[in-house]
């Protein structure tokens, strides 16, 4: 029994949320966060990016399997570049078709490197702004820079899969199909070469795209821009390149790539699609898109942040 | 006033009219408006060049066939699949009107506005490149490539509703056209490719090419049918 | 009474997602209130009435026919889903006036229909501005006048107070009760069980896909056994009250305090008249007597903890 002339007293145990005290990422690897948040968004479902993937193995084994067979065979489809033969060496190093297949297989890897920029990249800014998922981002200690620098590490890892890992497994492949020594170590020359193609065709379908997906806020159109954007204005550049200033062709994404592929494994590929300019304007052009891509993801990140948006609707 | 079962028509009209203002006070007319433009500035260029009338119009239809096949997708194909994905359908399929009249009534807006962009930049580009416009059959198989790509996208998107519009798109550009190119009797299976044959005046296999893509679209319609009948 | 919705041994799954799980089941007119945790499957069992999807077993009619099949039951069901997505371009009134005309409605008369329908919403003020400035409790308001606006006689309103202000819910509840008033059949589901308290004692509890209880809330309380019913009573004698009831078998605790007296009984209508008896015998002077656990939300709790469902 309680007296009644005390001051009542009470006192409440709060069992429900207790603030977490343990260990936190330091701040500047938060990024990380993204970028896994980033991966494992793209492995959820078979149709953002395992189709692609299975693409890009198959399009590996077919490669690999035409090199195989072809190890012997001279094909006179491929042609060193005019440059070579006017030094004479025609005769002596005509191209094997062997040599051509590594080359021809990057056109391939852009394939399944656009079809996983669409379902992957071209659409990430956007849906987080239609979401309101930057609110959630930047209500905790994430920085615009850490989920710009997340967003591109996953990005880049996922299409450095497709367009990295392949080539170079081609291309080791093709060392170990050498007949000599000699061979073996003028082939080791072509890992570096294939590393180059992968990893400037993984900006391309990577750092691109997500430049895109900044451009609007609405996920369909970020990437019907970007489809359009690749398809019918990298044509139509191509097209004006033949007719007009070869340069003009090296806005056209694939044709740089390929531009670039041609030139540091030193073939001529008849009847390539408007690829006629110095190898210096596809560096160039890529170089000049990842970067407006960037500057436009990072301008739009910053705003995002500093509006502290929600969703759109 | 009473509610009765609505005729399938005045359903179709129904949804169109829904359709159509509702994209055209989005942003989307202005900027495909936009990109559809660019091919006008490519015909300045080929004026500069000494291409012939054929080759002036081949290129032109090469850059259509591209516009065609990434519009389509965006527009008819989208529309459909983004209402599923967000659950706005339901204030549609709750209605006593069939399935296929929504569709219908998205292909009915949405279409005429694909073709329009479509028609309006070859003839653009054909002028300004070569001072003359294309054949009118040429436009207006132009126009029909706008509704059957429209419907064929329709039909692969209600295969895959969630990819909507990159599914349709991925089908066109990379397996359509490519194989519209092959030497082969299979590039009978490409619409595309009867497009071309239709739009480039030839008088040959245009009858044939008619057939095809009649048969195509007729299939692809089919297949969006039987989908639409059960998708949830 | 007819039934206006029966199921018979109907499930709807979603791959390996159960939905509903083998229900049979039937809605007399009325108001019913669809209760449920997340995951129950309340909108699944909204979507199969509406139409939207199909029993993956068995089946589920509505006024004699298969909603999913039927355009003539269709026009005979109104709908508002629990998502708040709506056609941002558009006015409410262009939206309504839309959904109008797939109901059915001659297109000089849809309009109308909608402007009466969004003005028992409280919505003429706002409807000739685009959705996509609407309120959450705008956008709600928009959702049931699309769902009333063709006059159906079945009503199916998915969560319809969610993230609506008190004065929205005053006014929806209000239509409601209208609607009710005028023969309509409405379902509607909400996890706000006040709110369906005011609207009705007529509910379906759904826990796991399946139907854990159906019927009236107090009915459904009196079957719970396993919990006793808390009877308080504030009066200015506590204990010679805390002593007589202590002596009843079906008094299973009494606790008590300086100006009341708790029980805890299994049998409440005999309880009650002990308490009057000893009031009236004693001369004791009770202020107060109030049953706190005979609500819907102990019963909804009792019902879903897992523990106290009717064997």
């Amino acid at each position: 029994m309680s007296d009644a002339r005390a001051p009542a007293t009470g006192t409440v145990h709060d069992l429900g949320y207790k603030r977490y005290l343990g260990g936190r990422l330091a701040q500047g690897l938060r990024w990380r966060v993204v970028m896994r948040q980033q991966l494992t968004f793209a492995w959820k479902t078979w149709w953002r990016y395992k189709v692609s993937l299975i693409g890009a193995i198959i399009a590996t084994l077919v490669a690999g399997a035409v090199m195989y067979a072809a190890s012997d065979t001279v094909v006179s489809m491929i042609s060193r570049s005019p440059g070579s033969m006017e030094a004479g060496l025609a005769s002596t190093l005509a191209v094997r078709f062997i040599d051509g297949i590594l080359p021809l297989s990057v056109l391939w890897y852009c394939k399944i490197g656009f079809v996983a920029s669409l379902t992957i990249a071209a659409s990430v800014v956007a849906t987080d702004l239609r979401t309101g998922a930057f609110s959630f981002y930047f209500a905790r200690s994430v920085r615009p820079v850490d989920y710009v620098a997340g967003k591109l590490g996953g990005l880049l890892l996922l299409a450095a899969l497709l367009l990295l890992a392949g080539p170079l497994l081609l291309a080791l492949l093709r060392v170990g199909l050498s007949d000599s020594t000699r061979q073996v170590i003028d082939q080791l020359k072509n890992l570096h070469r294939a590393a180059i193609v992968g990893g400037v065709g993984a900006v391309v379908y990577s750092v691109i795209p997500l430049g895109f997906s900044a451009l609007v806020a609405d996920r369909r159109w970020a990437v019907g821009l970007w489809a359009l954007y690749y398809t019918a204005f990298g044509s139509m550049m191509s097209g004006l390149g033949l007719v007009l200033w070869s340069p003009l062709g090296a806005l056209d994404l694939p044709v740089a790539l390929s531009r670039i592929s041609f030139t540091l494994f030193d073939v001529t590929m008849p009847g390539s699609r408007g690829a006629s300019f110095p190898v210096t304007w596809a560096y160039g052009s890529i170089a000049v898109h990842a970067a407006v891509a960037l500057a436009l993801v990072t301008w739009r990140v910053r705003r995002a942040a500093l509006d502290g948006v929600g969703g759109a609707s | 006033m009473s509610a009765r079962v609505s005729s399938a028509a005045s359903a179709v009209a129904a949804v169109a009219s829904l359709t159509w203002r509702r994209t055209r006070r989005s942003r989307t007319l202005w900027i495909s408006l936009a990109l559809t433009a660019l091919p006008i500035a490519a015909g300045l260029a080929m004026r500069l060049g000494s291409g012939s009338l054929d080759d002036a119009w081949s290129t032109i239809l090469s850059s259509q066939q591209v516009l065609l096949a990434v519009l389509c997708p965006l527009y008819a194909a989208a529309s459909l699949g983004e209402e599923i994905e967000s659950g706005t359908m339901t204030y549609l399929w709750s209605r006593p009107v069939p399935r296929w009249s929504v569709a219908a009534g998205k292909l009915v807006a949405l279409t005429p506005i694909v073709a329009l962009m479509i028609t309006a930049s070859a003839a653009a580009t054909m002028v300004v490149a070569h001072g003359a416009p294309p054949a009118a059959s040429s436009l207006a198989a132009l126009a029909l490539g706008a509704g059957v790509l429209s419907v064929a996208s329709t039909g692969v998107a209600t295969l895959v509703p969630r990819h909507s519009m990159v599914v349709p798109m991925v089908y066109l550009l990379f397996v359509d056209l490519p194989v519209g190119e092959l030497p082969m009797a299979l590039y009978r299976v490409s619409m595309t490719r009867h497009l071309r044959v239709l739009a480039d005046g030839a008088s040959g296999g245009a009858v044939e090419a008619a057939l095809w893509l009649a048969g195509l679209t007729a299939v692809w319609a089919a297949i969006g049918l039987w989908r639409l009948r059960d998708l949830e | 009474m007819t039934a206006v919705v029966t199921a018979e041994r109907c499930s709807k799954w979603y791959g390996h997602v159960l939905g509903i799980s083998d229900i049979t089941w039937s809605l007399p007119p009325g108001i019913v209130g669809l209760l449920g945790p997340n995951g129950a499957g309340k909108s699944t069992l909204i979507k199969l009435m509406a139409g939207l999807v199909r029993p993956s077993r068995g089946t589920l009619h509505v006024f004699g026919d298969s909603p999913f099949r039927s355009l003539e039951v269709r026009r005979r069901i109104g709908h508002a889903p629990e998502h708040e997505r709506t056609y941002d371009e558009l006015t409410a009134l262009e939206l309504v006036t839309g959904l109008a005309r797939l109901s059915g409605l001659p297109a000089r008369d849809a309009r109308r229909a909608a402007e009466e329908a969004l003005e028992a919403m409280g919505m003429t003020a706002a409807m000739h501005r685009p959705v996509r400035g609407y309120s959450k409790g705008m956008r709600q308001r928009t959702k049931l006048a699309g769902a009333i606006v063709h006059d159906p006689d079945f009503l199916l309103l998915d969560e319809p107070l969610t993230g609506v202000d008190p004065m929205a819910r005053i006014d929806i509840i209000e239509q409601v009760r209208r609607l009710a008033a005028r023969g309509k059949t409405i379902v509607l589901s909400s996890h706000v069980l006040y709110e369906i308290e005011a609207l009705t004692s007529e509910i379906l509890v759904l826990y796991r896909g399946q139907i854990l209880a159906e019927g009236d809330v107090f009915a459904i309380r009196n079957l719970i056994d396993k919990h006793p019913h808390h009877i308080r009573v504030e009066c200015d004698r506590p204990r010679p009250l805390a002593g007589l009831l202590a002596q009843a078998e079906h008094v299973t605790r009494v606790a008590c305090e300086r100006h009341a007296v708790e029980v805890e009984t299994r049998d409440p209508d005999r309880c009650y008249a002990e308490i009057a008896q000893a009031v009236l015998e004693e001369g004791i002077v009770v202020s107060y007597l109030d049953s706190p656990d005979n609500n819907l939300g102990a019963v909804f709790e009792y019902l879903t903890r897992g523990e106290g469902a009717a064997e």
